[in-house]
């Protein structure tokens, strides 16, 4: 990339120089003076990365500014991205891009893709942003040319690379017992290689709104650690990175007392009658179809859900010059993913391997770039459930993919360099689905200097898995019939309109994707001896998403930035697919006033109503409250504010104040996540809204 | 020395442009924070003519000109010298920490997109180091690719005085 633009602005400057006066300096040796392609890293909302693909760029800055501790809290609250929570009892989340569903949002670490369903499942709550150069975002199939899955786009993170000692303490503490601690150090060891450390521990209690004495929100205590160790030796580059996480959560019964709540499996600890539209018994409630009052009995457990994750992570790359035409990249990655679950006396044990490799050349020519690589990825999944009645179910949901793949990218630019074009194809060999071809094509249109358009046409797939991506949770099954012949593809086109001055940047962007062969999972089918089992089976018509949103940042004074944008969307899918909510339309709202010694970051995010009715299938399975009332068919429009506070005590010493959901928005207070079917069976997704109110916080943080 | 090499030697040599000579000097109007909050800084300030440079931490020839900046300015004490960073707030404390800035610099931010101004400014591509120097009207004068030093500032100085 960065010999790309030297050759260009190299290529500009001497036509520059050919149609006015050169500048003959006296003293000037004809040495090469060496330039780089700029960082470009502090990026505000609206404006994109110097790359033919859309990319917005959250830098440490903003990562910093919001007091986000992972990438959920870092991504959540930006126009086209959203973070969504899919269970009510384990705060399962995705991130979600052009709110397609989170398992087509692939996350990468420095270009390598190590996050599988399984890890992904709970993974993104654990993977730090300290430590982080930046994140960069790319909706759209076909983003990444190294990872095609990315159905709905690619996130990717970048690590930061010490250029001498550094060290940022953060420590702090909130409401609902939260603590936060993050340590982060990091130097140049010589004049060739340079080494980070990172280390977090967060923990919170979780939080019961409306008195039922089942929580909303998940408490949890994690512990992340990473190494990262770069080297440079002039024509040759290498960066390693070491990661661990271990995660525990849990959700329902309150407290942490994990061992006894899982042995709890009789009596009613709860109350049912609290909350809007509670029961008219706190020990049970009847059911809508009016076969009778259901008593609850299965103590502190039935109504839990702990999770005890362990991952492991390394991946490397090593970059470098066969000649100052002729680059080569080497990437190697591996993780290994443990998770120990109990879901409503159900226990649920799976252990998952990525590993990931890729070389790959790239060839100058002119200002044309030649790239061609080959892949290898390989995944796997080995569980054992335990139903409550001590069945053991091996391999439910096992599944092994290898994929090697090749690919090539073309790049040029053409009219005087104000178009430029880029161009893929891979070509991948599933062991499950076969060959898989996944073409792309970019353009990018400088108008101006300020002005461009980018406009990009692509296809992705992704081989379905059935762990938790399609139903949060495979409950009381004892097996899972596969109906899946064809992977899930992704036709994807995206238009973006950029502008860009010292003051003002805007992006505005439309964005269509139609996913084939949506894979669905149905839990609520039987053997014909009436064992419960699971269909896992594809949708018979596509699914359509489109969307339009524009971000708008704008330097108002030289201390205060504002920002604007909204997000409008479009859908088109059959019941089952589209499973959890999504709103029509948002609207954010953020300013940033940093004079003197202070910073004050404040936003407002206006989420419109949700289609409750279509996305969860009443017309199908009708959701009631307790007392036997329907859900509501839609939801209502709410506002959420954040804002933090920091004084600058010293350069390097802060002190900071900060409450999320400022106002106290909770969904808990006008719709129970708790919802029951006609026969009075329960489950947790009724979700919409935010489920933890207002959360103070503070904390000190240096940074030398 | 290869071929692309020496392509960029005489690219270098050419990056150092004058834009002037009798045709009509281009103005890029712009305003940037500076690094404070406290005002704007824009081309037109001051008295004399002004230097712009844009640096990034990760840039090694913006460290080189950052760790010259004094003698920078005795070389052209009558020029404003505007240091604009590309760098995040903290890298941007962190490098500065390290340098002896005269108090006669002036520290601006980066703007909501640097590219846009960038490329106003004829630098499509984003290279640093990259120095821009404008004529006392906010005029610019001379736009300079790779590190900039005493005698390129001199140099520039030279050029960019206004014609009697």
């Amino acid at each position: 990339m960065s010999c790309k633009y030297i050759l260009l602005q190299a290529a500009s400057v001497c036509a520059l120089s050919l149609s006015a006066p050169a500048f003959a300096v006296d003293g000037i040796a004809a040495d090469i003076e060496t330039v780089t392609v700029s960082a470009q890293r502090n990026f505000r909302a609206g404006a994109l990365k110097d790359d033919i693909i859309k990319t917005e760029v959250l830098s440490a800055d903003q990562i910093e500014r919001v007091g986000a501790l992972n990438i959920n809290q870092a991504l959540d609250n930006n126009p086209g991205i959203s973070v969504q929570v899919e269970c009510s009892i384990c705060n399962v989340r995705n991130v979600t891009l052009n709110n397609l569903p989170g398992r087509f949002t692939t996350l990468t670490i420095d270009g390598v893709p190590l996050f599988s369903s399984l890890s992904s499942a709970y993974g993104l709550d654990s993977v730090n942003v300290r430590g982080v150069q930046n994140i960069e975002v790319a909706r759209g199939a076909g983003a990444s040319l190294i990872a095609p899955e990315a159905l709905a786009g690619l996130v990717n993170i970048v690590t930061r690379k010490p250029a001498g000692p550094e060290m940022e303490l953060d420590a702090g503490a909130g409401e609902y017992n939260m603590y936060n601690g993050t340590v982060y150090l990091g130097d140049a060891l010589d004049t060739h290689w340079a080494a980070s450390l990172t280390a977090s521990y967060n923990k919170q209690h979780g939080a019961d709104r409306d008195g039922n004495r089942v929580s909303e929100f998940t408490g949890f205590t994690r512990y992340m650690g990473g190494v990262a160790l770069f080297g440079d030796f002039g024509d040759t580059s290498m960066k390693l990175r070491l990661d661990y996480v271990d995660e525990k959560r849990g959700g329902g019964a309150m407290g942490s007392d994990y061992a006894a709540i899982r042995a709890s499996d009789s009596g009613n600890p709860f109350d049912w009658s609290q909350g809007p539209h509670g029961s008219s018994s706190p020990a049970g409630w009847y059911a809508p179809d009016g076969s009778g009052f259901i008593a609850y009995d299965s103590g502190r457990g039935g109504m839990s859900e702990i999770i005890f994750t362990k991952r492991a992570s390394a991946l490397g790359t090593v970059e470098g010059k066969f000649s100052d035409a002729l680059e080569w990249r080497i990437a190697y990655g591996y993780a290994r993913n443990n998770q120990h679950s109990f879901y409503e006396l159900t226990r649920y044990n799976a252990n998952g391997d990525q590993v990931y490799s890729e070389a790959s050349v790239k060839y100058h020519s002119g200002k044309a770039t030649f790239t061609a690589g080959i892949n290898y990825r390989y995944e796997d999944l080995a569980s054992i459930s335990t139903t409550p009645d001590g069945t053991q179910i091996h391999g439910l949901d096992n599944y092994v993919y290898r994929t090697p793949g090749a690919f090539i990218e073309f790049y040029d630019t053409f009219f005087a360099d104000r178009l430029e074009l880029n161009g893929s194809v891979r070509y991948d060999r599933n062991s499950t689905f076969g060959t898989i071809v996944s073409p792309r094509v970019n353009f990018l249109w400088h108008h101006t200097a300020s002005l461009s358009s980018r406009l990009s046409v692509g296809r992705g797939y992704r081989a379905p898995t059935s762990f938790f991506e399609q139903d949060h949770g495979i409950l009381d099954t004892t097996k899972i019939i596969r109906e899946i012949n064809d992977p899930e593809t992704s036709d994807n086109l995206s238009y973006a309109l950029n502008y860009s001055d010292d003051r003002l940047s805007v992006t505005a962007s439309y964005n269509f994707n139609q996913i084939k062969h949506f894979a669905l999972l149905d839990s609520s089918a039987t053997d014909g001896d009436g064992n419960a089992i699971t269909l896992f089976t594809q949708a018979d018509h596509p699914v359509t998403v489109q969307g339009l949103d524009i971000s708008t940042t704008y330097q108002l004074l030289p201390s205060l930035s504002v920002t604007a944008g909204a997000e409008r969307f479009f859908y088109a899918f059959e019941p089952g697919t589209l499973a959890f909510s999504r709103p029509d339309w948002k609207l954010y709202f953020s300013g940033d006033w940093d004079i003197g010694g202070f910073d004050v970051f404040g936003r407002v995010t206006v989420t419109g109503p949700q289609d409750l009715k279509r996305f969860y299938d009443y017309a199908n399975n009708p959701r009631y409250n307790f007392d036997g009332s329907m859900k509501m068919d839609e939801s209502p429009i709410f506002a959420t504010a954040d804002v933090k506070v920091s004084y600058a005590l010293t350069d390097e010493v802060s002190l900071y104040i900060g409450a999320n959901n400022l106002f106290d928005y909770n969904q808990a207070d006008k719709e129970d996540p708790l919802w029951i079917d006609h026969a009075g069976a329960l489950d947790v997704t009724q979700i919409w809204g935010p489920l933890l109110g207002r959360q103070v916080y503070g904390g000190i943080r240096i940074s030398l | 020395m290869s071929t692309v090499s020496r392509f960029l030697a005489r690219c270098a040599l050419g990056a150092l442009i004058a834009v002037g000579g009798g045709a009509a000097a281009p103005r890029v109007d712009f305003r940037l924070a500076r690094a404070d909050g406290s005002g704007w800084i824009t081309p037109q300030d001051g008295q004399g003519s002004s230097v712009f440079l844009f640096w990034d931490s990760a840039c090694p020839g913006c460290l080189l000109e950052l760790a010259d900046l004094q003698a920078l300015q005795q070389t052209v004490p009558a020029m404003r010298i505007v240091l604009v960073s590309l760098s995040t707030r903290e890298d941007t404390r962190r490098v500065l920490a390290q340098y002896t800035i005269p108090d006669s610099t002036l520290l601006a931010r980066s703007p909501m997109n640097p590219r846009g101004l960038l490329a106003q400014l004829g630098n499509g591509a984003g290279a640093l180091p990259f120095a821009v120097v404008f004529s006392p009207d906010g005029s610019v004068c001379v736009r300079h690719f790779g590190q900039t030093t005493r005698t390129v500032l001199r140099s520039a100085e030279a050029a960019c005085r206004p014609r009697v």
